[in-house]
């Protein structure tokens, strides 16, 4: 009950709508991250009290990560690395004149997906941090190697090029120390290379640059062909309640997936918001429709990336563990106000507790108010002269590739991934399996040879967990399954 | 109208010109504008958390802002690598963990404690032994007993091949003769979850990195690795004590790049041992549970090469095995 | 005829991988594999991706409706690149609103836009860009 007046007061309220707004401004734009915003923010707590600190932190939080779906959505450019599967449905949806009703998507689905995370938070904070203790080698690999498994479904018209296109992906994940004896790998003596390729410039680069380059070519030949003509009439962003029925299965599957990715430690947003689109999309009747519009698609990875949120907290707090970057930071926030997170917290400091969970609740109410008259406003930069929108996105990229980790080098990456970027999507390569290589290709491969090391060189361990066991099969499920009931209707290509 | 553009971007371009040369206008007196600290890891770590720490005590000492940034990769030889071929104006300092000793033995990076001009050591952070506390040894003895029992079988989690924790556990399987099998994770916190989710045996990490399981009554801490017991679990008898010869810790420093200034350096120094002193800092090191030990620049140099030395001729046999 | 170049493409990028990962030592992790092994996988399946991309296009199976790029539209793009290559080498040297302002406006014309726009646009931009990360996030540009 005290915490309930704690988050009430009027201060802490406003705190909340501050870090609410900037987690918007951050979200949207490319080139900054959750992460970021969250770190930098993070010295507030030297002099704010820990409701006003922590209404910051989460509310930059959980709406930076909403609102990178704002971008992904109207510019086919993920604001955040949680927002990639947003644009398999969003940006569709954009170019078919539907972009209030995505945008809308976005807003409505989100808080859905936070409120579910919050709530689960707040119910069962240790039953799922216990389940996400089960989660050792073998049942990360068997996820990895499920969510590879993905690549077939977003791989467009040629199957071929999608999975070259992921391949390649694995692939440049290898540069840098092996994970395992940390021997350099195709580092070609560069002490650089040999921390490897950032992921998050990598994904600056092949969506933001190579998006850009795409459209200065695209743009000149048919107008029809860019999102900016498509979007000047916004039109109706709230779904009607037909819509939202069909959307009800997706998007409590994408939420479920989404909380119980974020427990599990060492799997974020990012991966949370493909395996829930995933997951919906195998549940769904309407299969086909997934990555060229579908609602239920957009709704159910909109979900899964905002519930991910309470499930990585869970971990965090109930287990003392941070699951990802973000995490980590909030751990180092909770400790300068003399807080560990472990079970012990849970009975010592029950108020603070209490107060992250209001807050959980509270942030994705006021997204939700201000949501839909942000992104309304939003929608409307997209009206900008074309040269203008574009220098924009590059500068942000540029400077946004630099700024993650104070490095040239991965200017140089996000360079690399605009001309890869550009080149796949002028071949017909689908970005998709490229992203999910990246993210993918280097937990499959750790856990692969950890588990090994854990089972003494038997491969049994992957068969013999059920968890490990399950995802296994449904990977197999899922290769092998299209092919076996096809009717003979039409060649894999 | 064609001109108002021209005359806008000239008029820019001057105003940006002269702030340009104000930025060149020479330094007489140490400091004059702001200082970076080059933290070698992520935000929300131990390193970042001392780095972060000294930088808002120590502003209020030198009289200019600090700023920290976060350089990560290869177990901090990029961010090492960009101190050490920075300026020696004394506006770029370093934190410097123990892989400072570490990366030219792990074939990284060409650094060793001689190419800095060392300021101070700040914290030491002993490795420590933990298991899970239903496992069926209770004490150091009956772990290492049934080590000896069961070569092999004990999986011992790491934090990466090669990383300060990995040496811990060769250390000790060394002093006590028995034979591990290594499990290498991606940073500590991964390993400490797959002891508590008992996908291994055993974790050679910090004491702070399993504080929260041990308090739960999960993980059971068996020995600490280290010369002297450590402040946050007093009762954990060092592996010294019970005989066997295991003396494992990490620890970090701040750190100029060669050839600073002989007064900068004073400056600096002054400055940083004022702030290391001042509440402010003590009061986030304790919260964090860090375990200050201060060293001057001349004793953490010593120290430092100290440790080079004997990283040099450990790491290349440990990882020959 | 385009898809039979990109797989020889990808078979090279294969033979390329398959090379360098034999090239890498051994392990000395018990049960951990060694270095090579992932990659020597995923170099080998990458040339069997290729051989079967090279044999589609020869057969004309697919063809990816391609729509050639006007060589005006070519030229530009090759502008924007250049200018991103050129900032990125002079990243640290000078001034970084100055840089960027140059960088912007050179953008911008390379782009179509008309100079007074593209003058107030990267004004704008480079000085906002500037005070966005030097004042709010705190990173220490030049």
């Amino acid at each position: 009950m005290q915490a309930i007046q704690h988050i009430l007061q009027p201060g802490v309220f406003l705190y909340l709508v501050i870090g609410t707004a900037l987690g918007l401004v951050v979200g949207t734009l490319p080139g900054l991250t959750a992460t970021m915003a969250v770190a930098i923010l993070t010295p507030l707590t030297f002099w704010l009290d820990y409701e006003s600190g922590l209404a910051v932190l989460v509310g930059v939080w959980n709406s930076a990560i909403f609102a990178g779906g704002i971008s992904a959505i109207l510019i086919n450019i993920p604001g955040t690395p949680a927002s990639i599967a947003s644009t398999f449905d969003g940006y569709p949806m954009v170019r078919q004149g539907k972009t209030g009703l995505a945008l809308g998507i976005n807003v409505l689905y989100s808080a859905i997906g936070g409120l579910v995370g919050a709530v689960v938070f707040m119910i069962a904070a240790f039953p799922l941090a216990r389940f996400a203790l089960a989660f050792g080698p073998a049942e990360y690999f068997a996820l990895g190697l499920f969510g590879l498994s993905m690549m077939v479904a977003v791989s467009g018209a040629s199957i071929i090029k999608g999975l070259i296109a992921g391949f390649l992906g694995i692939a440049l994940s290898m540069v840098g120390l092996d994970p395992m004896l940390a021997t350099p790998r195709f580092h070609f003596g560069s002490t650089q290379l040999m921390a490897g390729i950032s992921f998050i410039p990598m994904l600056i680069g092949i969506f933001g640059l190579g998006e850009v380059a795409y459209q200065m070519i695209t743009g000149e030949v048919s107008e029809e062909g860019t999102t900016f003509i498509a979007s000047k009439k916004i039109g109706r962003m709230l779904v009607r309640a037909a819509e939202f029925v069909r959307t009800v299965p997706a998007t409590i599957i994408g939420s479920l997936t989404g909380v119980v990715i974020g427990a599990i430690p060492g799997a974020g947003a990012d991966i949370a918001s493909l395996m829930g689109w995933e997951f919906a999309r195998r549940a769904s009747r309407r299969k086909k429709e997934f990555g060229t519009g579908s609602i239920e698609g957009l709704a159910s990875t909109c979900a899964a990336n905002n519930s991910c949120l309470g499930g990585a907290l869970t971990t965090m707090m109930a287990l003392g563990i941070p699951g990802d970057a973000v995490t980590a930071v909030l751990l180092g926030s909770f400790i300068m106000y003399g807080v560990r997170p472990g079970p012990a917290m849970f009975t010592e400091r029950a108020d603070f507790v209490f107060v992250v969970i209001g807050l959980m609740i509270m942030v994705n109410l006021v997204f939700l108010a201000g949501g839909f008259f942000f992104s309304r406003f939003i929608g409307g930069i997209t009206l900008l002269p074309k040269p203008v929108m574009w220098s924009t996105i590059i500068i942000l990229s540029i400077v946004g590739s630099f700024a993650l980790n104070n490095r040239v080098f991965d200017v140089w990456v996000a360079l690399l991934g605009g001309g890869l970027g550009f080149v796949f999507r002028k071949y017909g390569f689908p970005l998709g399996p490229i992203i999910l290589g990246l993210i993918l290709g280097p937990m499959v491969e750790r856990n692969f040879r950890t588990a090994l090391i854990i089972s003494h060189g038997s491969f049994w361990i992957f068969l013999t967990k059920p968890i490990s066991l399950v995802l296994i099969l449904g990977t197999i499920l899922a290769l092998i399954g299209p092919t076996i009931f096809r009717k003979k209707k039409e060649d894999i290509v | 109208m064609k001109y108002v553009g021209k005359i806008i971007s000239v008029s820019l371009l001057v105003a940006m010109l002269v702030l340009g040369a104000a930025a060149f206008a020479s330094a007489e007196t140490f400091p004059e504008e702001e200082i970076l600290i080059i933290v070698q890891a992520a935000p929300g770590g131990v390193s970042d958390a001392v780095g972060r720490a000294m930088a808002a005590a120590a502003e209020e000492f030198l009289g200019v802002p600090i700023a920290v940034t976060n350089i990560t990769g290869a177990a901090g030889a990029i961010a090492m690598e960009r101190v050490k071929e920075s300026e020696p104006d004394g506006y770029t300092i370093g934190y410097v963990p123990v892989e400072l000793s570490m990366v030219k033995a792990l074939g990284y990076a060409d650094i060793s404690p001689d190419d800095f001009d060392l300021i101070m050591r700040v914290n030491i952070v002993p490795a420590a032994l933990t298991v899970r506390s239903d496992a069926p040894y209770q004490t150091f003895e009956e772990f290492v007993e049934y080590a000896e029992e069961n070569p092999g079988a004990i999986l011992v989690g790491t934090s990466g091949t090669g990383s300060i924790w990995h040496i811990a556990g060769l250390a000790l399987e060394e002093a006590a003769d028995v034979q591990f099998t290594y499990v290498p994770f991606d940073g500590a916190a991964p390993s400490v979850t797959a002891l508590l989710g008992g996908h291994i045996t055993a974790v050679t990490c910090s004491p702070t990195e399993v504080l929260s399981g041990v308090e739960a009554g999960d993980l059971n801490i068996l020995a600490v690795l280290g010369a002297e017991r450590t402040p946050l679990f007093p009762d954990v008898p060092t592996a010294l004590e019970l005989g066997y010869d295991v003396n494992v810790l990490a620890w970090g420093g701040f750190a100029l790049p060669k050839g600073v200034p002989s007064e900068v350096y004073d400056t600096i120094a002054d400055a940083f041992y004022q702030a290391f002193q001042s509440e402010r800092f003590t009061g986030i090191m304790e919260d964090w549970g860090i375990e200050l030990s201060y060293l001057d620049g001349e004793g953490f140099a010593e120290f430092a090469n100290q440790q080079f030395e004997m990283y040099m001729d450990l790491i290349p046999r440990a990882l020959e095995e | 005829m385009t898809d039979g170049i990109l797989g020889i493409i990808t078979i090279m990028i294969g033979v390329f991988l398959f090379h360098q990962a034999g090239q890498l030592p051994a392990g000395v992790l018990l049960f951990a594999l060694d270095p090579g092994f992932f990659p020597r996988i995923i170099a080998v399946t990458l040339v069997a991706l290729g051989g079967i991309l090279l044999q589609q296009g020869i057969k004309k199976k697919v063809q990816h409706t391609e729509e050639p790029i006007q060589k005006e539209t070519a030229l530009r793009l090759a502008c924007v690149a250049g200018l991103l290559i050129a900032y990125t080498l002079l990243w640290g040297k000078g001034f970084f609103p100055l840089n960027t302002f140059f960088f912007l406006f050179a953008c911008h014309l390379a782009m179509k836009a008309k100079p007074l726009l593209a003058a107030i646009s990267s004004v704008v931009l480079s000085v906002a860009t500037y005070y966005l990360f030097t004042q709010i996030f705190r990173v220490r540009l030049f």
